[in-house]
């Protein structure tokens, strides 16, 4: 298991990510970004259920659990949210009949809930194994009232006139999916848009130059879709990757 | 011969329509069908709204309810929309309890109703922590042809055009409430949003206004909603990447819909 704690000096919040740290799905993530934290757990791929069977690809659901009570319209809403982001980024075509079942689970939410719960889903693919054609990161930009852009939740939850969350892919750091809350005018959209997206690469490359994460990362990559078993596997900090695909993986 | 091939090879159908810039419904990729607004068409409910684009058929109608406000907003009344996708509208769905989509459609309206501010819920209320309107908007589908969002807050702004209200008098002291349902006011509606869906074909054809055919074939939507003079909505639920150039193209053709559509809301 490994952490990585990264504070930027430039108002992103800390990041946090542990994989495999459930035992029996094919793949899981910690994803802790400042004080939200999600938990997801892939299976996959799997037998499918009669009346979800896809014959030319496979079928993809999303299991959304609340941190307490029960899931409502809202839940629905982000079940079905990152159901299409795996849909897009997963290699589906290459599992017909199947089906591969994400599980997210809300352990603390500090505001950025949908970002962090994206991320803890592609760290569980990446995790996993499974083929992807792209992967995928998310970033919560926040506008103030005075019309200030930032990365991390402010204290003030009165003082937010809107919230963008952005999902980018790694190839070509292009926008695959987006939600907003709140009003704003299409100036600042490209402004928290560019913003996100500097943000995300700013973060993940640091992160990427000195961390055992992309390591980690990388380790996902060789194992080619079997599950790691040894933890001698988990090797100290090694720089001599980074040019490893994992890790260029990273750069969105 | 048309028939069989759209049947077999749908795709590739549209493709051989869309190299020549145009659509196999004789519309122009970027063109809107018809927009047709019905208000007030129901008489049972307090306010109404039919709305058709093109064969997407979607009634509104709000039912008002006195009820107890939150303790913790006492001064705020209710507006709770709810969507329904019967089996009638399209073989996608069955009866039962709502499907995934008609809730997710639901909190998507939802949204968009809390992100523009366009009703002020403290109207709603009669007498503070005592009694309150509730008003419950139900949105039935009744065709199924894409751009469903459109259509639903579209009908759903129209009808809270057209709402009206019986003047109610309420004494406290007695917690007894009069409503005189022949005096009726209307709300106060601050803004109109207009929400505009898109279809992202082959990765880089876009179709405005797609039907749900071409929803099905293509490789995502995105839909923008706009209020006035600001954005209140940007839905993309994965599906084909998109770069700057592309999405500010899409905020400009909203803009301009939104103008038309208010143009067309004026008239009532």
């Amino acid at each position: 298991m490994e952490v990585d704690t990264l504070k930027e000096e430039n108002n992103i919040d800390r990041l946090k990510c542990d994989l495999g740290l459930l035992s029996r799905p094919d793949g899981s993530a910690l994803f802790t970004e400042g004080q939200t934290v999600v938990l997801a757990a892939l299976y996959g791929p799997v037998e499918v259920k009669m009346q979800k069977v896809l014959v030319e690809k496979a079928s993809i659901e999303c299991i959304y659990k609340p941190k307490a009570g029960f899931p409502c319209v809202q839940d629905r809403f982000k079940e079905s949210f990152i159901k299409n982001i795996c849909e897009t980024s997963l290699a589906v075509s290459l599992y017909p009949r199947s089906t591969i079942l994400v599980n997210i689970q809300e352990m603390q939410n500090h505001g950025q809930l949908l970002s962090c719960a994206i991320n803890a889903a592609c760290m569980a693919c990446l995790d996993s194994g499974i083929d992807m054609k792209f992967l995928f990161g998310s970033v919560s930009c926040f506008l103030m009232k005075d019309g200030e852009l930032s990365l991390i939740p402010p204290v003030n939850e009165s003082s937010i006139k809107g919230m963008f969350v952005f999902v980018f892919n790694n190839t070509k750091g292009e926008v695959i999916a987006s939600h907003t809350e709140g009003l704003f005018t299409a100036e600042q959209y490209h402004d928290a848009l560019e913003g996100g997206r500097q943000m995300g690469v700013a973060a993940y490359v640091k992160r990427g130059t000195r961390s055992p994460f992309v390591c980690h990362l990388s380790l996902s990559e060789r194992r080619g879709g079997t599950r790691r078993h040894d933890n001698d596997m988990l090797l100290p900090l090694r720089p001599e990757l980074g040019d490893h695909p994992g890790y260029r993986a990273m750069f969105f | 011969m048309a028939e069989q091939y759209k049947t077999l090879h749908s795709a590739k159908y549209y493709r051989d329509y869309l190299k020549n810039d145009i659509r196999p419904d004789c519309r122009q990729l970027s063109a809107f069908r018809p927009v047709i607004i019905n208000v007030d068409s129901i008489k049972t409910a307090d306010g109404s709204a039919i709305v058709k684009i093109g064969r997407t058929t979607v009634v509104c109608g709000i039912k008002a309810e006195i009820c107890r406000p939150k303790p913790e907003t006492p001064r705020q009344g209710f507006l709770v929309p709810n969507v329904d996708l019967p089996p009638l509208c399209s073989s996608k769905f069955k009866s039962g309890p709502p499907s995934d989509q008609a809730q997710v459609l639901t909190q998507i309206i939802a949204d968009i109703l809390e992100n523009s501010r366009c009703i002020n819920l403290e109207q709603l209320c009669i007498f503070p922590d005592k009694i309150a309107w509730c008003l419950y908007a139900d949105i039935i589908c009744l065709d199924y042809d894409g751009s469903l969002i459109d259509a639903c807050a579209l009908a759903l702004i129209s009808c809270l055009k057209v709402v009206t209200l019986p003047e109610v008098e309420y004494d406290p002291g007695l917690d007894k409430q009069q409503v005189n349902l022949e005096k009726r006011s209307p709300l106060n509606i601050s803004c109109t949003f207009v929400a505009t869906t898109f279809a992202i074909f082959d990765d880089k054809l876009i179709l405005s206004d797609p039907s749900s055919e071409e929803e099905n074939l293509s490789a995502g939507t995105l839909t923008v909603v706009t209020s006035d003079e600001e954005l209140c909505y940007m839905h993309k639920p994965g599906g084909s990447p998109l770069n700057e150039e592309q999405i500010t193209k899409f905020i400009s053709i909203c803009f301009f819909k939104l103008s038309v559509i208010l143009r067309n809301i004026a008239t009532y």
